[in-house]
């Protein structure tokens, strides 16, 4: 510091400070910390000082409780912005390239766009359609354009037209047996897709890459420890071992967050362990090193830039097997019933299959098409970003 | 005469195979003064790019093992920690290798990366740095270079990128510059400018220039002295001229007889390297030599004998009693007259 009692302003030696590496951050960590900041202040003012019941924004307005799911989610959402997002608009020309090559695959453009409505729909969906509410009296009520015979429903909310009860804009997806709008639950379940997404992700790149590359740089005994390690990870039931907790504590959305994140993140490592490898075999690894960086340098600057893009692709593959778990274990009545998921929605209508399909089906289908665009992205991101495995298919 | 810039003695790089030892560098010595240009010459797998790469220690370790002494500036730079040789490492001494197109990072703009090999070293801000890499570049011949710095490295053409390359070794204002075969990858006219470029950049640095090539041609244009290397072993060394018209050494007789511009023969040398793993007793060279005797296949690489100022050779040949003359009969740019070892000045 410039001074060792800076008591006013002017006293300070900014230009000293200025030169201080603190201030030598990209405009990108900068971000990240003028955002999270003030979301740390926030969630921990909401852990330590509102008492459980009081909604955290309730003084601002909105009766929306924050959980710990919601900081988490917020969180890797600005670290998508400033990380992923950011740097494509710091470098236009890269962006234009990968966009050129990536657009040649029509189906991973249609996944895109489908995905960005997930997307928008799951972030914003929640502030304009409220969340599904119970109401017996409207329960089966079919989708627009659709019918079902009168005797299922007990009010019909639309016009009944020789005896078959017919769907409204009121409800454009029908309701479930319990008048939960269908529609209402597939926008909130965007919301927790994303937050499975999202959160696993991070916390899957994270231990992934720092395992995968300190294993691949420190070699010897250590690397064995380390993979054998990974190998005990990638050999642990997760199933059984989430429903070990699920009996014991009981396990809401964020548990199974952890859970499964927790034992994901072998095969990255394993992936990132192998790239790195064959990556510092490079001579420009090798340049570096002989132009005296250090090895931390030489990892955080040129081995992980250079195998970011296989890595984004192979995370971008993992993330259905998440979204399909929970929606398994919703299915089974394994899941947490106080989220409106897909998976529960489903596990909801999986009785009235015979005469209302649409429970069923409408959350089916945007779950297999979620699913099914992850597949494309990750496949059309593996040809636009890492040209080298596009050679291989030529 | 003052200390040399870069003094190696006894250099001996092992590398732990599975197939047992491989010893790449095997007790080679050679200086390198201020200002000066020194060239390694030798055939490809005779351990020229590994005795360079033991000298900033960069070799991998294990399985690599380097012992000896290196010492540049006095300092002995096998007995640094690592993090002593890193400040060595691109400030002190710069490296420039064979293939630009691998030694550069195709995620980051070749701006970005010289920038980046200054700032390794030194703390300054991104604008300062940016403005020493434009500086850099232009000086090294890249037109338009405050454009071109954003410029990724599949944007220049190979001699480009070495120039780009050179940029980034120059950055670090270094004392001694390794070049390890600069120009191979390289077609000749571009070569001829890189070189050209290279001893422009030398007086204007006043670098020490460390040159690994198997190119005869390239170390008669630019080389003050010359170490000659075959199977790991220093084989002769001299001044540039001494060696070009008196080769003393068979080997380095037979190597300028391969260069068809100066009357060789163009049919090279019959024989291959030995086996590293398992090199012949006695002289290397002795199972290619056709003057080699019983002597020459016994004990080990014969010591170093000076035959003229300056220039020392490894044949028992030339040891005291010995007539090598008759060591001089195929020798190439010698005229048949100037037979005497001694006559080293024209």
């Amino acid at each position: 510091m410039a001074t060792q009692k800076p008591e006013r302003f002017d006293q300070v030696d900014w230009a000293e400070i200025s030169r201080s590496r603190w201030f030598d951050l990209s405009i990108n960590s900068i971000g990240m910390l003028a955002t999270a900041l003030p979301l740390l202040i926030v969630a921990l003012y909401d852990w330590q000082i509102l008492d459980e019941r009081t909604p955290t924004l309730e003084p601002v307005g909105p009766a929306w409780d924050v959980g710990t799911v919601d900081y988490l989610f917020i969180f890797t959402l600005l670290l998508f912005a400033f990380y992923i997002v950011l740097p494509l608009f710091q470098n236009p020309r890269r962006t234009k390239y990968y966009w050129r090559e990536f657009k040649r695959n029509r189906p991973a453009v249609v996944s895109l766009g489908w995905l960005a409505v997930v997307f928008v729909g799951g972030i914003f969906g929640p502030f304009f359609i409220s969340a599904p509410e119970q109401s017996i009296l409207t329960g089966y009520q079919p989708p627009v354009f659709l019918s079902v015979e009168q005797s299922y429903v007990s009010t019909c909310v639309g016009d009944i037209v020789g005896g078959q009860c017919q769907g409204t804009w009121q409800h454009p997806l029908g309701t479930t047996a319990g008048g939960k709008d269908v529609f209402a639950g597939i926008v909130h379940g965007m919301t927790i897709s994303m937050q499975i997404g999202f959160i696993t992700t991070t916390i899957v790149a994270t231990v992934g890459i720092t395992f995968g590359t300190v294993s691949a740089y420190a070699g010897g005994w250590v690397d064995e420890l380390m993979m054998r390690f990974v190998d005990i990870v990638l050999s642990f039931p997760t199933l059984l071992m989430f429903l070990l907790i699920l009996y014991i504590y009981g396990a809401g959305l964020g548990m199974f967050i952890l859970v499964f994140a927790a034992f994901a993140w072998g095969g990255t490592a394993r992936y990132v362990r192998s790239k790195s490898l064959s990556i510092s075999e490079e001579e420009f690894i090798k340049a570096n090193r002989i132009s005296g960086a250090s090895t931390y340098r030489v990892v955080r600057r040129h081995v992980v830039p250079n195998a970011a893009s296989s890595i984004i692709t192979q995370l971008t593959l993992l993330i259905p097997g998440f979204l399909l778990a929970e929606a398994q274990l919703a299915f089974l009545g394994l899941g947490d019933s106080t989220i409106p998921s897909w998976g529960q929605l489903i596990s909801a209508g999986r009785s009235d299959l015979s005469f209302a399909p649409w429970i069923v089906l409408a959350p089916g289908m945007v779950l297999f098409l979620t699913i099914l665009a992850f597949n494309f992205l990750g496949d059309a991101l593996l040809d636009a970003l890492n040209p080298e495995a596009e050679a291989e298919n030529a | 005469m003052s200390t040399p810039l870069l003094e190696v003695e006894d250099l001996t790089t092992t590398f732990s195979t599975d197939n047992g030892d491989l010893t790449a560098v095997d007790g080679v010595g050679f200086t390198v003064d201020e200002g000066e240009t020194v060239c390694i010459v030798g055939e490809s797998g005779s351990g020229k790019t590994v005795a360079t790469e033991s000298i900033t220690r960069i070799v991998k370790e294990p399985p690599g093992r380097v012992e000896g002494t290196v010492r540049f500036k006095g300092s002995d730079l096998m007995s640094m920690s690592d993090e002593e040789l890193r400040r060595i490492r691109g400030n002190g001494i710069a490296h420039i290798f064979q293939n630009p197109q691998e030694a550069m990072n195709h995620c980051y703009t070749v701006g970005w990366q010289i920038a980046e090999a200054l700032q390794i070293h030194e703390d300054v801000p991104d604008e300062e740095a940016r403005a020493r890499a434009v500086d850099l570049l232009d000086r090294v011949g890249i037109a338009n270079a405050s454009a071109r710095f954003d410029d990724y490295p599949h944007e220049f053409s190979g001699g480009q990128k070495q120039r780009v390359m050179i940029a980034m070794a120059l950055v670090g204002d270094p004392d001694l510059l390794i070049a390890d075969e600069p120009t191979t990858a390289l077609d000749v006219t571009v070569q001829a400018q890189i070189l050209k470029l290279l001893d422009e950049l030398q007086d204007e640095f006043d670098m020490g220039v460390l040159f690994v090539t198997h190119d005869l041609g390239v170390v008669a244009q630019i080389a003050d002295r010359i170490v000659v290397m075959y199977a790991g072993k220093v084989m002769e060394r001299g001044g540039v001229l001494d060696i070009f018209e008196h080769p003393a050494h068979p080997y380095t007789q037979q190597l300028l007889n391969c260069v068809p511009e100066i009357g060789g023969n163009e049919g090279g040398i019959p024989g291959t390297l030995p086996n590293p793993r398992d090199p012949p007793d006695g002289c290397r060279f002795a199972p290619r030599c056709s003057y080699a005797e019983q002597a020459c296949r016994t004990g080990e690489q014969p010591e170093e004998l000076e035959v003229s100022p300056g220039q020392r050779v490894s044949c028992i040949h030339y040891r005291d009693g010995r007539d090598p003359s008759l060591l001089r009969e195929n020798a190439p740019g010698v005229e048949s007259g100037s037979n005497e070892v001694s006559s080293a000045d024209d």
